[in-house]
């Protein structure tokens, strides 16, 4: 018997191809897969289907995982990242506009902001355009600094900055408009 | 990492806290469906690959018959010897280069059974280029010497090529004599 906590056994029975391990390992790492997913989608069935191309790739995959190298959750978001981005870049190209360096500071937020609904945030996150709903989640959810966010994009990192910018200001500007109404 | 503003890490904390849609059960029969789709496709090149290598067997077997007979014609024709040529163009035969060495070991022979090759005399009448040269039949001789002028050329005892070259020199109505230095009756004196 398999036991869902026991990541490295997991992992050695999915590389077997056992069929039950895999869907262990799937209904294991779903919610923290998905949720990932659901930011960087518009709508919940692109969010299902980057989830299940990417748990396809990484079972056909899982041999080359390496425990030494990084995290499970590490690797597993990763791929649903790169798997978003793939299916962002089919939809559409990146839009490689100039660079506008307007970076400043939203230090303050408004009371009205605090009562708002994650349900609603992630709503407001999938009004923007698709590339700065990429880079506002990898740069303020995920973590990545502007040169990271370069890299995995492929779009200059003053651009990014100023994607992030617009995207920042028109979120605020939405969650403003929502909470008024 | 990046520095983050409260705003970010106001929208980070509340994306994280995000309900997730029960949606498992169909994405897992879709993964499934996708990773066993591939199982009927490795099958499937599995299948394929008898027609495949029977395609490759019956190239393999047209390659190995193709090489087997050509061997076997190869061995067949060093067996036999190199393969007579006929002569093309009929060379006359002054022209004709007769084989000298073997001439004294097959006339050697000849001579221990004093057995010469026949030759017509007829022969020296007879237009070089229609000449048969052939050696005489060897039936007379004894089966040990027969055999051994089997495997070699035999040598042909011809008429002298300056008799049959040789024109009649002169002019008609000229003879010999007429070319004779007679010594006048003046010197004698």
């Amino acid at each position: 018997m398999i036991s869902p906590a026991d990541n490295a056994m997991l992992v050695q029975e999915c590389r077997a191809n056992n069929s039950k391990a895999q869907e262990l390992f799937f209904k294991k790492f779903y919610p923290f897969a998905m949720q990932t997913a659901m930011r960087y989608s518009r709508d919940e069935h692109d969010a299902a289907d980057i989830l299940s191309v990417s748990f396809t790739k990484i079972f056909r995959s899982i041999h080359s995982f390496d425990f030494n190298k990084g995290s499970l959750h590490a690797w597993i978001k990763k791929t649903v990242i790169n798997e978003a981005l793939t299916q962002l870049r089919s939809r559409q190209k990146f839009n490689h506009a100039e660079i506008i360096d307007k970076t400043e500071e939203h230090k303050t937020i408004n009371p009205v902001m605090d009562r708002i609904d994650a349900k609603d945030l992630l709503e407001q996150l999938r009004k923007l355009s698709p590339v700065r709903q990429f880079i506002f989640n990898l740069y303020v959810v995920e973590g990545y600094n502007h040169e990271e966010i370069s890299l995995i994009t492929g779009i200059k990192t003053g651009t990014c900055k100023w994607h992030l910018h617009e995207a920042r200001k028109e979120l605020q500007r939405r969650i403003l408009n929502l909470k008024k109404a | 990492m990046n520095t983050q503003s409260a705003f970010d890490k106001f929208i980070a904390d509340k994306l994280v806290e995000l309900p997730v849609p029960d949606l498992a059960k169909n994405i897992w029969q879709q993964i499934h469906t996708q990773l066993h789709q591939n199982i009927p496709n490795d099958t499937a090149k599995k299948i394929s690959t008898p027609a495949q290598s029977y395609k490759m067997s019956e190239w393999v077997i047209i390659i190995t018959t193709v090489v087997v007979v050509i061997g076997l014609i190869i061995l067949n024709q060093k067996k036999k010897g190199p393969a007579y040529k006929p002569l093309k163009k009929s060379i006359p035969f002054h022209q004709y280069d007769f084989p000298k060495t073997d001439s004294m070991t097959i006339k050697h022979s000849i001579k221990k059974n004093s057995t010469t090759p026949i030759i017509d005399l007829k022969t020296k009448t007879m237009q070089a280029d229609t000449l048969d040269y052939r050696p005489a039949p060897l039936q007379a001789l004894p089966d040990s010497i027969s055999t051994e002028i089997k495997n070699e050329k035999v040598p042909v005892r011809l008429p002298a090529i300056d008799s049959l070259k040789r024109k009649p020199k002169g002019v008609k109505g000229i003879s010999d004599s007429d070319y004779q230095i007679m010594i006048k009756n003046d010197s004698l004196q």
